[in-house]
């Protein structure tokens, strides 16, 4: 008997000594203590940031949301898919909740950014004990701080007065943050791109394809001060890229956006979202959405479902010898070679106007087209607006401005227009040269325009656009706001 | 090693020095009731592990006994005697039949207990009654059987998931199925829809008994895993007598009971035409009645299920193992369910103290999947799941080819309607998943002393899994057809889970009348989680399917792994008076790895006591009461089902934030969520007050039990500012309870030569939550189901529904109203539709559910009827959303031909149109209360003959008819199963079938 007592005692005490610990064996993910620690985490953790664009690009909600709701283009409706300002969106964004299109929806826009700005805030609270190369990790820390500045910009130019977040939520008493004003706003992201100028970054084109160059800092932040009214900011800033002369236009407008001039055209395209045809790979809608319904168009794409038109008005406004309507037409070339006439390209309009800034004729896996975010072109009619407004209409101003109107085949502005004058015929400028990349509307609502201008971008698809003054700003999402007892919506979306 | 031999030795020295003073014992044994010969009774000399086994005749030989020894009769259903030998060489033995319901032995968390010392609340069912339905898993089998348990199919899908819940929902974002612990071997069952049920792979037909702990008390053992309930199964074991070579077979054939009514062709094209305001079809009458897409996807399918088991042994050893082979094919075409298994069990006495035996249950599970459902509205319903594209399909389109393959609707009509797809697509698709499943344990037993033993168990759960995907290049539009068509993959998960207990149990009795039972039991269990996945895309043909992954264009891998502790210590004491009055006390304290660092550990107390108040000198002789027990328990039980390894630690990882740099997409990391080292059990506290009544000799039983159930800690996943970088965090911040009334009936109505026994059972549960997160009041799920505080959990909240927008009616602003569109009540009356005017449409809850079985023999024939349903849940029917929105380009429901138009002002279905979106309303709440013929079934049994000892004939039928007013194809229904939160959705989920099957039954 007494052997049994030990043979058990034996047992039950094995079984307690190889079972008292009971912390966690991680084997898949990292713990975030043990992260940070070397320069390839520190590459890792930057790329992390860099995929926050994806999901805000590959909708993509960034050029989507402003360009259904602005006077040039718009999308065939389906369930989730509307012309914004006649949308009946809700703070839930209910219809694209609903239908699977949040990707296209202002709501992205929001998480998407806060997402970056997160994982930019814990680099710029990690990176600093890093061991590395110190020039590196200088460079990594500016691309990081301009990363976040751009995503505030998209913050504050879609939703007016937004969280300022500079550090990360490492307990759930610092997930809340209360709303900044404008003000606030801009001086965070001035701050970010200050610390982004100082950093070391290359210029182009010693730039890794993707990365900000230290001009794209600077462009980055005249278009920024250009939003934020500041002048002199931006036409600074904007001449600083202008007089780096490491950019410049392209000769033909349309290589801006061939597919097989993408490498070239880096030279006016300082910073785009990146799409390559590789799988994996980072890729985005707007070939499909553009190319003609069925894939019938095979030089839009291999795949395309014509969905996002060109508002016939907007084709018109164009001079016929500009060359920037060439990149709109209103036939074309079907699977068999025939000309397909304007009536026939989509069921929903007899004047169906198709876009051609994002054809690829030869991917099957992924796409070409980058989205262009930031053009020399941009840079050169910031300088323009912003000189206009300091010193009004003068020779250097229209020196700017002439210099996209002579790439487009066009006639000098005429001279002698006053300071309001010119700087519609600036905007006016703007909507012939960035249409479809998700710029029109910011300068609609930023300029108070958009009251007056949508209501008259009608067509038998959408005869009437009731536009309110609550669409200046999209409303905070409902999600946040649920969530978020420090934040309040939007006064006209109350 | 050598004191063993020692013993061995010694045992045999033991028996050869007292091989004298005996003799050869004759007896036999019959039913004191009728006075025939009992067969099978076990025969032992007390004291001794000698026995024999009575014969057809009831006679029994047991050689060499000692002339002064005790000899105990016993069989299951009868009083056991005890009789002493007395130098006597011939004995016949009376056995009389016991009051089956008292004497019942229960199985309990760590061991056994005498159904009338139990204190909890259980429920019992026997395998007759689990098997009687043609059923893939044990969840089914309890279907409607237990009072407190609901049981819900998922889908109808072979195989396909149950989600069973007891005594109501007690978690929101945790876990909520009980905790099933097969020959002590524990087995979660999660709440997937598509995937196959763990339950599934488990043979019902190998089980024994099914005991269902249901209070804080009888589940309490279990700790940190019981707030859920605990169901214990057992599997048959050898016995010592004859030899019992038993086969039971089945084949049937199952069909869906229902099909939805759509537009005909002509119907369809006149509907398009109006949506698009053109006359596509130039005449849409001469379209006719077109394809019915529904009779493609539905079959008549078969189903068979073989077992085949053979159980014997002797004083010694006792072995039961079996072979199973089960093949059901699913009423939609490419789906279907195959499992083969195989069980033995066995158990040999080493010796006087020292017992050892293993149970092997292994499995081997084939499920092919068809899409068949979706959470996702509108259009998605129709590209995702099967029956949403044979419902949205135009009926003008073809389903081949000529040349008999599937035609694509890209290629047809111009590509017109190449944003639906041909639902023969997805019976094209491979979506196998394979599961290869051994839940093995061996035990050894030792008798330490007088009423001390030991028990050690090695219990494991190995699982290997293959899911395979193929989609052929062969279903996609031409003109679609690339490089990169043609994706395939391959899942690998692997599975293991080890566990050790040890249970130690002293039991005796003191100064006469009490008695005293303790247990105590320390378990440390492991598991271990890995999986490997390949994708893969662009393939040259279809030649190869998911088999030869390097042809592919492209492939992505990813993998990983996860491990997580559990360790218990246990303490019970069980106390007993006389037959009157017992006590029960019992403490876990479980530590877990999952949970936060200051909260590894969680004790969890129970207390309960029994008042048999029939052993009370008043009610001792009463003619009418034969039992009556007065119950009570109270305990905190915890449930961690819900959490996730590392959940509560920060960690980063790759999450697919990546991005293109120098045309390379490079892999980013980062943070993945906010720490939480707060996280820990969910803790839930239960009262339970329960009445065992005994009528007449057991022949009417009741018991009724009243319960509360309070879950604090609850874990939710609390919504976080998005602009604090992540969207949600699980913590333990929500509470709910629930509280219920249960009454389980039984009644052998007719014992004669016709006899009817009854059985019924009826629950009733109201859940409510109590707080969410402590300052969100309420929380949209879906865009109709939402979390409110106050509320039952899944309860509807929508505008409610007031008709149609009629011609020159002015339309309120504040949402899409258009005229001939759907009009919603300004509920607050301030003249604008907004989210204030949403109100609580319906409650997904039923107020009851019911079973009731008949059961009638007469002669050699045996009928059995079994009903069950649900009373007063709702369901929103969601399919309405996606078929009665005609916005062109997929079909709709009949209903449509009856739409609004200018000249036609229905109040009920809109008109087509174009963009935009109707608000979503209380329309498709429907009656989801149902009463269903679960199975009906009519057997023969052949007594009588030479070549066996029983052979039954049957043949039953399954879902024979349901009587409900629910419009859709099932009212047993939740696409969103296993979810706590969405309740009673139906986007089309896979309907149950109607089967009828012819078995035999044949012992040998």
């Amino acid at each position: 008997m007494k052997f049994f007592r030990i043979f058990i005692g034996c047992v039950i005490a094995a079984v307690f000594v190889i079972s008292c610990n009971l912390d966690e064996t991680i084997y898949s993910s990292a713990y975030t203590d043990n992260f940070y620690k070397t320069s390839s985490d520190a590459e890792k953790a930057l790329i992390g940031v860099y995929g926050s664009m994806t999901s805000m690009y590959s909708g993509p909600a960034a050029t989507l949301v402003a360009d259904f709701s602005d006077d040039q283009t718009y999308p065939r409706a389906v369930v989730g898919r509307n012309t914004f300002t006649l949308f009946s969106y809700d703070t839930y964004f209910t219809a694209q909740r609903t239908n699977g299109r949040m990707n296209e929806s202002p709501q992205q826009i929001w998480t998407a950014c806060y997402s970056g700005i997160e994982k930019v805030n814990w680099m710029l609270v990690k990176l600093p004990s890093t061991v590395m190369d110190e020039t590196r990790k200088k460079q990594i820390l500016g691309e990081a701080h301009f990363m976040r500045g751009f995503f505030f910009w998209m913050l504050a130019k879609n939703f007016g007065d937004i969280p300022v977040k500079i550090s990360p939520s490492t307990e759930l008493d610092s997930a809340f943050s209360g709303k900044s004003t404008k003000a606030e706003v801009y001086k965070q992201i001035y701050s970010d791109l200050d610390a982004a100028l100082g950093s070391g970054l290359p210029s182009y084109p010693n730039v890794d394809k993707g990365r900000p160059s230290l001009e794209a800092v600077s462009a980055l932040y005249a278009k920024v001060a250009l939003y934020n009214e500041d002048w002199a900011t931006a036409l600074q800033k904007a001449q600083d890229v202008i007089s780096s002369g490491k950019y410049g236009l392209m000769e033909d407008v349309r290589d801006v956006y061939r597919y097989d001039k993408e490498d070239a055209a880096r030279k006016e395209n300082i910073w785009a979202y990146e799409s390559d045809p590789i799988s994996p790979g980072t890729g985005h809608q707007l070939t499909g959405l553009c190319g003609p319904a069925g894939s019938a168009g095979p030089e839009y794409a291999k795949k395309s479902y014509g969905s996002m038109f060109a508002y016939q008005s907007f084709f018109d406004s164009f001079n016929p010898d500009d060359k920037r309507r060439l990149l709109l037409d209103t036939t074309f070339k079907n699977t068999q070679g025939q000309i397909v006439h304007q009536a026939n390209i989509t069921p929903i309009s007899k004047k169906g106007v198709l876009i051609k800034k994002y054809q690829d004729p030869v991917s099957s896996i992924g796409m070409i087209p980058n989205i262009p975010i930031l053009r020399y072109a941009d840079v050169l009619l910031i300088a323009a607006e912003a000189e206009a407004h300091l010193n009004g209409a003068s020779a250097k101003a229209y020196g700017y401005v002439n210099m996209i109107r002579q790439r487009a085949g066009l006639a000098d502005l005429p001279a002698g227009l006053n300071q309001s004058g010119f700087i519609d015929a600036v905007l006016q400028e703007r909507a012939w040269e960035f249409f479809a990349e998700g710029d029109r509307w910011y300068d609609l609502t930023r300029t108070g325009k958009y009251m007056t201008v949508i209501p008259k971008a009608v067509n038998d698809v959408y005869p009437e656009r009731n536009v309110q003054a609550k669409d200046k700003y999209f409303p905070i999402p409902q999600d946040e706001l649920n969530a978020n007892p420090e934040l309040e919506q939007n006064d006209d979306w109350k | 090693m050598k004191p063993c031999f020692l013993i061995i030795l010694s045992l045999f020295l033991w028996i050869g020095l007292h091989a004298q003073n005996q003799m050869d014992l004759k007896g036999k044994v019959i039913d004191s009731s009728n006075m025939k010969p009992l067969q099978g009774v076990s025969v032992f000399i007390k004291g001794t592990t000698r026995g024999v086994v009575s014969d057809k005749n009831g006679e029994f030989v047991l050689r060499s006994t000692p002339l002064n020894k005790e000899i105990s009769l016993s069989m299951a259903g009868y009083k056991t005697v005890s009789v002493l030998v007395d130098g006597k060489n011939f004995l016949e033995v009376k056995l009389s039949p016991s009051l089956a319901s008292l004497s019942d032995v229960v199985v309990i968390g760590y061991g056994t207990q005498k159904k009338i010392e139990n204190t909890g609340a259980i429920a019992s069912v026997k395998s007759d009654e689990l098997t009687q339905t043609p059923i893939a898993n044990i969840g089914q089998g309890l279907q409607a059987r237990v009072a407190g348990l609901q049981v819900n199919q998922n889908s109808g899908s072979p195989g396909g998931n149950v989600s069973v819940r007891l005594r109501g929902i007690n978690s929101i974002n945790g876990a909520s199925e009980p905790l099933y612990i097969i020959d002590g071997i524990q087995i979660s069952n999660g709440g997937g829809l598509n995937s196959i049920s763990p339950l599934s792979t488990i043979n019902p037909n190998d089980i024994a008994s099914v005991e269902v702990l249901k209070d804080a008390s009888a589940s309490a053992i279990y700790g940190a895993r019981a707030a859920n309930g605990v169901i214990i199964i057992t599997t048959k074991r050898g016995t010592a007598g004859q030899t019992k070579v038993n086969l039971d077979s089945y084949v049937g054939s199952q069909k869906t009971p229902k099909k939805l009514d759509v537009l005909n062709a002509s119907e369809f094209a006149a509907l398009e035409n109006e949506v698009f305001k053109n006359t596509y079809y130039p005449d849409p009458s001469s379209e006719g009645e077109g394809t019915n897409w529904q009779d493609l996807v539905f079959r008549t399918a078969p189903i068979q299920n073989h077992q085949l088991s053979v159980v014997g042994g002797n004083d010694k050893t006792k072995l039961a193992l079996s072979f199973n082979y089960f093949d059901q094919k699913g009423i939609l075409v490419n789906s279907g369910f195959k499992r083969y298994s195989l069980r033995l069990n066995l158990d040999h006495k080493v010796n006087d103290w020292l017992t050892v035996g293993t149970s092997i249950l292994s499995s081997y599970s084939i499920s092919n999947e068809v899409p068949n459902v979706t959470t996702t509205g509108d259009a998605g319903v129709v590209i995702n799941s099967i029956l949403g594209a044979a419902i949205g399909a135009p009926p003008t389109l073809s389903p081949y080819r000529d040349d008999g393959s599937i035609y694509p609707f890209g290629d047809q009509q111009d590509g017109h309607y190449r944003e639906v797809v041909n639902p023969l697509n997805f019976t094209a698709i491979l979506n196998q998943y394979a599961l290869k499943r051994t839940l093995a344990n061996v035990y050894g037993e030792i008798k330490i002393a007088k009423g001390l033993t030991y028990r050690a168990s090695f219990n494991t759960d190995i699982q290997s899994g293959l899911t395979d995907t193929y989609s052929p290049r062969s279903i996609i539009n031409t003109s679609d057809l690339t490089d990169e068509s043609g994706s395939a993959s391959k899942t690998n998960t692997n599975y293991t889970f080890l566990l050790h207990e040890s249970i130690l149990t002293y039991a005796t009795k003191f100064a006469e009348d009490h008695s005293l039972n303790i247990t105590g039991v320390f378990a440390t269990q492991s598991e271990l989680s890995n999986s490997n996945v390949i994708n893969a895309h662009g393939f040259p043909n279809d030649a190869t399917q998911n088999e030869a992954l390097q042809l592919a264009q492209s492939q992505t891998v990813s993998s990983s792994r996860s491990k997580q502790r559990l360790d218990s210590y246990m303490g019970r004491i069980n106390y007993g008076y006389k037959e009157k009055l017992f006590l029960n006390l019992t403490a876990r304290v479980d530590g877990s790895s999952k949970f936060g660092a200051d909260h590894k550990y969680g004790i969890f107390p129970a207390v309960s006591g029994a008042w048999r108040l029939i052993e009370e000198s008043f009610l001792k002789k009463s003619e009418i009461l034969s039992d009556l027990k007065l119950r009570a328990s109270y305990g905190i039980t915890g449930n961690a089902g819900g959490i996730s390894p590392y959940q509560s630690l920060a960690t980063v990882a790759a999450t697919g934030n990546n991005y293109d740099i120098n045309n390379q997409y490079l892999i980013g990391i980062n943070p993945t969520g906010i720490a939480n080292p707060d996280l820990r059990w969910e803790k839930s506290k239960q009262t339970d007050i329960g009445l065992d009544i005994g009528f007449f000799k057991q022949r009417l039983t009741i018991v009724a039990d009243y319960y509360f159930k309070k879950t604090n800690d609850l874990l939710y996943v609390k919504t976080l500012p998005l602009s604090s970088g992540y969207s949600s965090m699980t913590g333990n911040f929500a509470a709910l309870q629930n509280k219920g009334f249960e009454l389980a009936v039984n009644a052998d109505i007719l014992r004669g030569e016709l006899k009817w026994n009854t059985s019924a059972n009826i629950s009733f549960n109201k859940n409510k939550i109590l707080d969410l997160d402590g300052s969100t009041d309420e929380l949209f799920v879906t865009p109709y189901s939402v979390l409110k505080v106050g509320e039952p959990l899944g309860i509807f909240k929508t505008y409610v529904f007031d008709g149609i927008n009629q011609t020159d009616e002015a339309i309120l602003p504040g949402y899409d109203g258009r005229t001939g569109g759907y009009k919603v009540k300004d509920m607050n009356g301030d003249g604008i539709i907004s989210s204030d005017d949403q109100i609580i449409t319906g409650d997904p809850n039923p107020k009851f559910i019911y079973g009731f079985s008949n059961n009638l023999s007469f002669k050699n024939f045996d009928f059995s009827l079994f009903l069950s349903g649900t009373y007063g849940n709702k369901i929103y029917n969601a399919s309405e959303l996606s078929f009665e929105m005609p916005l062109g380009q997929r079909n709709m429901f009949a209903g449509l031909v009856d739409r609004w138009s200018p000249t036609n002002p229905s109040e009920e279905y809109v008109s087509g149109f174009q963009g935009g979106r109707l608000p979503i309303t209380n329309h498709p709440v429907q009656d989801g209360s149902y009463l269903r013929a679960k199975n009906i079934t009519l057997g023969y049994t052949f007594h009588t003959l030479k070549w066996a000892q029983q052979f039954r004939i049957y043949v039953s039928a399954n879902n024979l008819f349901t009587i409900t007013n629910y419009e859709g194809y099932d009212p047993e229904v939740n696409s969103y199963a296993g979810s706590n939160t969405v309740l009673g959705v139906d986007n089309l989920v896979y309907p149950q079938a109607r089967s009828f099957l012819a078995g035999i039954d044949i012992t040998f």
